[in-house]
């Protein structure tokens, strides 16, 4: 009976470590934590965004993000400032990456910041992108959940670009 | 004494002759050794034969299937177990409440996801510049 109850809670144990292995299970687990500052966009606000009609969604300026808004279900942002913190939030952002298979698109080391950008999905389409920035005390989750065409993507990042320099 | 060769090469006649040859003393002991040292190579067999099933017991297939039952009915109700808890936990994660009520908050926020993105992928695209004249610079030297 022992071995029993023992077993039962080794694998409750087990399956809510794979709770958090998720975009969603990660930013349940960190958000509500006082050293992290955490955003959470449902496909509902994506959904609201597409249709408030004052709203521009790139015809009058700023960045056209409509192409990829609209086929959003998620977007879970994470940033820590706590070492501590970061480094747990890190080994959970490295258990999801891996059990999803992300691919690597980019990684960038430039004055001891780490970043990296990956993606999930086939060639024409991503499902999953994340991006993560870290430096020593200091760590970045971006996760973005839906079905976008990676043309889509790749535009909406370079309008972005533009609009920086 | 006669060589193995010697004795090899007699025929029936000659060895029967030897045989009724009374004048050979046979020793009086030669039986009793004879049955001592056939008994000694049985039972030296005998070890060896239990030394090897020592290295290699051997396990009915009873008892196999024995320990099979015991084992795989614990694992089937692990395995159960398992994707109960785990359906049961994937459905019941709390879908977390939206940051923002205003919808062109939450899309100033995207924009500015999106500009971080960009900026970051800037950094390594400049890095990437920067280290073209030297890349071409060995590949012309390659050349």
């Amino acid at each position: 009976m022992k071995r029993i109850a023992a077993f039962v809670a080794a694998m409750f144990l087990l399956t809510a470590g794979a709770w958090a292995q998720d975009g969603k299970g990660i930013y349940n687990k960190y958000s509500d934590n006082d050293n992290v500052s955490a955003v959470y966009i449902s496909s509902s606000m994506f959904k609201l965004m597409g249709k408030v009609p004052n709203m521009d969604l790139g015809e009058g300026g700023s960045m056209d993000l409509g192409s990829i808004i609209k086929n959003l279900n998620s977007m879970y942002l994470l940033d820590c400032e706590d070492p501590d913190l970061c480094a747990e939030i890190k080994a959970d952002v490295n258990k999801f990456i891996k059990k999803y298979e992300f691919e690597m698109l980019m990684e960038i080391k430039d004055k001891g910041e780490v970043v990296r950008i990956y993606t999930t999905g086939s060639e024409k389409t991503v499902t999953q992108f994340v991006m993560t920035a870290a430096e020593y005390d200091a760590f970045t989750f971006i996760c973005l959940d839906g079905t976008m065409s990676r043309a889509d993507l790749e535009k909406a990042i370079a309008k972005a670009t533009q609009q920086i320099e | 004494m006669k060589r193995l060769e010697d004795i090899e090469n007699l025929s029936m006649l000659d060895l029967d002759r030897i045989a009724s040859d009374e004048s050979i003393k046979v020793p009086s002991t030669l039986k009793h050794d004879i049955t001592v040292t056939a008994r000694a190579l049985e039972m030296a067999s005998k070890d060896e034969e239990t030394t090897e099933e020592v290295k290699q017991p051997r396990v009915s297939h009873s008892r196999y299937r024995k320990i099979l039952r015991m084992i795989s009915y614990p694992a089937a109700a692990v395995a159960i177990v398992t994707i109960g808890l785990h359906i049961t936990f994937q459905d019941s994660i709390p879908t977390p409440k939206d940051t923002f009520d205003d919808p062109m908050m939450a899309y100033v926020q995207m924009e500015q996801v999106f500009g971080f993105i960009s900026e970051k992928m800037n950094t390594g695209m400049d890095i990437a510049d920067a280290a073209e004249p030297v890349i071409d610079k060995t590949i012309n030297a390659l050349r």
